[in-house]
């Protein structure tokens, strides 16, 4: 990736999240590495993902180390006399919702597979067959969503595939969007809900609100869909 | 969230703080490790093994030796400054663990961390077991293993996909899936993340 200009100018947001998803797959060059942690040493909302991935990592490094160190105390895992008790079997809610996660993610993908023939144009083959469209994933269930990770903004697809996280236990999901009428999403079996969206209407950036309840209360969480790069088709 | 292209990042300080500390001003000083402080950390932090806690210290001399040679005038042009700063966390950091005796063992460092992270203020026993516990919660078999391989063991992205079957383009969010769920699960059982 070439950076594109100087530390203090902001990029696009898709193009920030471009580099922010190869930082993070640690999928950039030594250079472009150098470039990106100057890019955002001054940008809060990126670094708090870095810190978040970082923290993650931390955590699991402290599990591993713990695991050996107390293995090494001659309590190995399998010595179960020592071990604290700790319920293994899921929480009640992932148990509840493992029941749910064959149906929910069927009725996904047969929400998906409706929504992407009702957006075909009969006849036209090259709208009938989408390989790789651009993906947006935005995380929703720490509050406030930043920018979405983007995956192959550079795709010529009419269509734009959007995923967005919900929490596992998530019921009545709804999408809400400037212009058109509420609609439900089917969450999937890993927590995601989707939809996709004509790349045209993409032109400028687009607030849109996810709802869900959750334990009993409503939540709304809004989300921006920036403006992506229109092809002329 | 706006499209940002070519938007020119808000400067607090006027665009001056270089010339600033260069002729004496303290409270330019200030301003500059209040502005710069938390990245210097969490790009430091990154580039530091896991938990380590020198970590904290390695900021703390990063920030002490930019302002040194912006003191010193050495630093005059105000938009390579980032640049500087992250110069000098490759420096710092790599010094760091070059300098290191050769018979220490990272053992040594995880030892270290345990006493000073918040988290290990747990029994690190009862700890590592609850984390590996959470860890086979996963409601997908492949998280675990992708958590593992590409966090602890920094197996590249090509040897992650090809031992696991994933399609290269779907990486990301494979990890990304995987972290949330594992997050997810941390936050249920009330474990925070170091800070």
């Amino acid at each position: 990736m070439t950076p594109p200009g100087t530390t203090s100018q902001r990029m696009a947001v898709w193009l920030e999240s471009a580099w922010l998803a190869r930082y993070l797959d640690r999928q950039l060059s030594g250079e472009e590495v150098a470039w990106f942690e100057a890019y955002v040493l001054d940008k809060p909302d990126l670094l708090e993902a870095v810190e978040a991935d970082t923290a993650l990592r931390d955590t699991l490094a402290l599990g591993r180390n713990a695991e050996a160190r107390a293995r090494s105390d001659g309590m190995a895992s399998s010595d179960t006399n020592h071990e604290p008790k700790i319920e293994k079997t899921p929480p009640a809610r992932l148990r509840n919702f493992a029941k749910l996660a064959i149906p929910v993610s069927l009725a996904a993908g047969l929400a998906l597979g409706f929504l992407g023939q009702s957006f075909l144009h009969p006849g036209d083959n090259a709208d009938e067959l989408i390989g790789s469209p651009t993906h947006l994933v935005f995380n929703v269930m720490r509050g406030p969503s930043g920018p979405p990770q983007i995956e192959r903004p550079e795709s010529a697809s009419a269509y734009v595939l959007v995923d967005v996280s919900v929490p596992s236990a998530a019921q009545h999901v709804a999408l809400r969007m400037e212009g058109y009428d509420s609609i439900p999403l089917a969450s999937s079996a890993d927590g995601f809900a989707s939809f996709l969206l004509r790349r045209s209407t993409m032109r400028s950036p687009t607030v849109a609100a996810i709802s869900y309840e959750l334990d009993g209360a409503r939540e709304t969480r809004e989300i921006t869909l920036p403006a992506m790069a229109v092809w002329n088709r | 969230m706006a499209a940002e292209q070519g938007q020119a990042a808000v400067d607090p300080f006027g665009g001056d703080l270089v010339a600033r500390i260069a002729a004496g001003d303290r409270r330019a000083e200030a301003d500059f490790i209040r502005y710069y402080e938390r990245g210097v950390r969490v790009v430091v932090r990154r580039r530091c093994r896991p938990g380590d806690p020198v970590a904290e210290d390695i900021a703390q001399d990063v920030l002490a030796r930019v302002l040194e040679r912006l003191r010193a005038g050495a630093i005059r042009d105000a938009q390579s400054l980032p640049a500087y700063i992250q110069a000098a966390i490759v420096y710092t950091t790599n010094a760091e663990y070059r300098n290191r005796k050769p018979t220490e063992s990272p053992d040594v460092i995880d030892d270290m961390a345990g006493e000073e992270n918040p988290v290990t203020r747990l029994s690190s026993n009862q700890l590592g077991t609850l984390l590996r516990a959470l860890l086979l919660q996963l409601p997908v078999a492949r998280d675990r293993e992708i958590l593992s391989r590409f966090y602890l063991d920094e197996q590249d992205k090509e040897a992650v996909c090809r031992d696991l079957g994933i399609e290269a383009s779907h990486f990301h969010r494979v990890v990304f899936r995987a972290r949330e769920r594992f997050r997810e699960l941390l936050a249920q059982a009330g474990v925070r993340s170091p800070e």
